[in-house]
């Protein structure tokens, strides 16, 4: 038993890994949503992604 | 973390202060403890002891749907003898984790009310002391995030495998997949992500809902009809939990109705015999069903026997050409035609209508097909000739499957056969009330074939919709991208949702990766576990897209119809002890491993292996057996690996408590018996 084959990354930073494969703007809203999502509960999140997503689609 | 004592204090079964103090691998090379005990002496019960100090829970995933006020901790002899007075259940755990140890206490007070018995938390504390030996109390509010950090208590329930979930786990059932999917979801561990899912979800929904109220009449169209799809598909899913539920509760209550059947003493051999044909039966429908699953992945292959003869054909028909020499042609074809048409051989002599050269010349051209007719038919021919050699391998393979599957159902049939014979032979008991029972009993057994059934109908309905949602999207999209161009709503539209499906495929990549990896991890232990024969034919565990385990043999080939139920278990068990690994984050499992009654069905061989590597990849082995399973066999095998370091059995008191007597290990060998001794 001397595989590595059990070990879990940091959740995380794998998540902001695959994310960079996104257009900008996707990438933004979604690193927002998870920064948001760590404090708040979801309708919380969903109504401050709203302003979000409309500065995203102005710029 | 290792566990070094538990003390119970008038917990369920086991009356006054009783404890345990664990074999662990800080105390030198053994890490293993046996509790032994017969059934309903409270070997569960102490893992529910553990579970109950570490998180403050009384339920185990076993329990199904036994209510929480149902599950009684207080000692019942306690209580009865101090009528009217409150008694105290207290858990105490001492245990290391990095360097650091921890004495956690947790209690309860319990009282007699009526019929009722009120239960209410009393204290919790919890003491710290590092390698430096300073101890320290934990604010009492800091206590459950100390133990989350030490064992999360979503992942708690991997650490404990009994017969039960082993066997949930062999079952190619909607429950499996459950429970896989639900095992994979703990392990993920990203809470965070599933969140801004959810909430990105519900902005984009907003969106569109704002935008099928515009003026774009597709648009709205389209709309409507990926709401209609997400509607359907979240009605298709909650009925499958429903299925799922009922499922599971016609199981408990057929189990339920065979412990008052077995209070019949003159049907006890019929009933005996019907429980042996049913594991029988669902050995074969499970095979039936892999078999099934087996064969829908050949319809590819199968389809193409279908034009075999035709491609036969062509194939001769080529080769035929080619043999005669049309194919290539010898002289090309552009050749012949300049010659025709200048008049005039390469020799450079005239050529002239209505002789016979130019009649052997005009005889060319007709053999002679164009350039790129003869490439194409020379591909076609190199391709049909590999075609053609896999025509036999694949016929072999559908009729050996489709042979198997006839084979397996005309067993089906015979037991079948049997179980009705059986039945009416308990339904014509003298016993009216078994007779009741039993038909109670068989109907339970129809509904869970109908439920079954409507299972798998909902979960080709719910695959159809999510292969249409995908069709819908790609259309709404373009449709989107149209009229976007000069609307800031559509664009935001875009936005939200492309979003959500970048958030959305990151948490499918995850979860493919966990699936490879527990797959992985599950292999490398099957393959330690499992017999000589086992190990030359199956190779690896492999988790499907919908959640359903799958075994390959050697040839990369699936082959779970074929495995025996040992087997099974023992995939079972890697399976349960790779998801151990993955939640213990570490090849090497640092929490205690309970494994209640885990030989049932297992040969020797698979014993063997189980008690020689388990104690290799767990810090410490909890073995809760019975007498059954736990013989002098298993217990010489144990002492050789030389990992054995405490024996515990659990004796029936006159009142019908608990006692826990620690013997030596040799000891405890007079006590097991042999093999033998069953026979």
């Amino acid at each position: 038993m001397t595989s590595n084959k059990t070990l879990l990354p940091d959740v995380n930073d794998l998540i902001i890994e695959k994310l960079n494969a996104y257009p900008a703007d996707v990438r933004e809203l979604a690193f927002q949503a998870i920064r948001l999502s760590e404090s708040y509960p979801e309708a919380a999140v969903a109504e401050q992604l709203q302003s979000v997503v409309r500065k995203l689609t102005k710029q | 973390m290792i566990l070094h004592k538990m003390t119970l204090d008038n917990f369920r079964q086991f009356r006054g202060r009783q404890e345990i103090e664990f074999s662990s691998p800080t105390s030198g090379n053994a890490n293993v403890t046996v509790v032994f005990g017969e059934n309903g002496r409270g070997k569960t019960g102490l893992f529910r002891a553990i579970m109950f100090c570490l998180f403050g829970e009384r339920r185990l995933s076993q329990d199904g749907d036994v209510k929480r006020e149902e599950l009684q901790l207080v000692n019942v002899s306690a209580l009865e003898a101090n009528p009217g007075q409150p008694v105290k259940t207290v858990v105490e755990l001492e245990f290391t984790h990095r360097e650091q140890t921890y004495r956690l206490r947790r209690a309860i007070l319990g009282m007699q009310d009526g019929d009722k018995v009120i239960e209410e938390e009393d204290e919790k504390r919890l003491f710290v002391t590092p390698a430096t030996g300073n101890t320290q109390p934990v604010p009492a509010t800091e206590i459950d995030s100390v133990i989350d950090s030490i064992l999360d208590r979503r992942v708690k329930d991997y650490f404990l495998f009994d017969g039960e979930k082993i066997e949930r786990l062999t079952r190619a059932s909607v429950e499996q997949r459950r429970e896989i999917s639900a095992g994979i979801r703990n392990l993920l561990n990203v809470d965070a992500l599933e969140t801004a899912i959810k909430a990105v979800g519900r902005v984009t929904k907003n969106l569109e809902k704002e935008l099928s109220s515009s003026s774009h009449e597709d648009l709205s169209r389209l709309l409507k009809r990926l709401g209609d799809n997400e509607d359907e598909q979240a009605r298709s899913r909650k009925r499958l939990d429903e299925l799922a539920d009922e499922i599971r509760l016609a199981r408990q209550e057929i189990e339920k109705t065979d412990k008052e059947l077995e209070k019949f003493n003159e049907i006890r051999h019929l009933l005996e015999r019907r429980k042996s044909l049913e594991q029988e039966l669902q050995g074969q429908e499970r095979q039936a069903a892999d078999a099934l699953n087996e064969m829908r992945n050949l319809v590819c292959k199968a389809s193409a026997l279908i034009v075999a003869p035709t491609v036969i054909n062509v194939f001769s028909h080529i080769e035929s050409q080619k043999q005669k020499g049309e194919i290539p042609s010898e002289i090309r074809r552009d050749l012949i035609e300049r010659i025709l048409a200048e008049k005039k051989c390469i020799c450079g002599s005239e050529i002239c209508e209505g002789t016979e050269t130019y009649s052997h010349i005009i005889d060319w051209l007709k053999r002679t097909s164009d350039v790129s007719t003869q490439d194409a038919a020379l591909n076609l021919w190199r391709y049909l000739s590999e075609v053609r050699n896999h025509f036999s391998d694949d016929a072999d393979l559908v009729e050996k499957r489709l042979q198997q599957y006839g084979n397996i159902n005309s067993t089906i049939a015979n037991i079948n056969r049997s179980l009705d014979n059986i039945s009416n032979q308990i339904g014509t008991s003298e016993r009216q009330d078994a007779t009741k029972l039993d038909d109670h009993r068989k109907k339970l057994n129809d509904s869970i074939i109908s439920l079954e059934a409507d299972a798998r109908v909902s979960q080709t309905q719910l695959e159809q919709l999510q292969q249409e949602e995908g069709r819908l999207r790609a259309l709404l999209k373009e449709e989107k991208l149209k009229v976007g161009l000069n609307d800031e709503l559509s664009r935001r539209s875009i936005l939200a949702r492309d979003t959500q499906d970048a958030l959305n495929d990151v948490y499918s990549q995850f979860t493919r990766e966990i699936k490879i990896l527990l797959g992985e991890s599950a292999t490398e232990l099957f393959r330690e576990l499992l017999d000589k024969e086992g190990r030359g034919n199956l190779r690896t565990i492999v988790v499907n897209d919908d959640y359903s385990l799958q075994v390959l043999d050697r040839y990369k080939k699936p082959f779970l119809a074929n495995i025996s139920a040992g087997q099974r278990q023992i995939m079972s068990i890697s399976f349960i002890a790779a998801l151990a690994r993955t939640a213990a984050r570490g090849e090497h499992i640092e929490i205690p491993l309970f494994m209640d009654t885990p030989f049932g069905r297992l040969s020797y061989e698979h014993r063997q292996n189980l008690i020689n590597q388990v104690p290799t990849f767990a810090s410490q082995w909890i073995l809760l057996a019975t007498d059954t399973e736990f013989r002098r066999q298993e217990a010489q095998l144990l002492k050789n690996s030389g990992k054995w370091g405490k024996f515990f059995m659990l004796r029936s008191t006159d009142d019908g408590n608990t006692e826990i007597i620690e013997q030596d290990i040799d000891a405890a060998q007079a006590i097991l018996r042999d093999e033998e001794d069953y026979q």
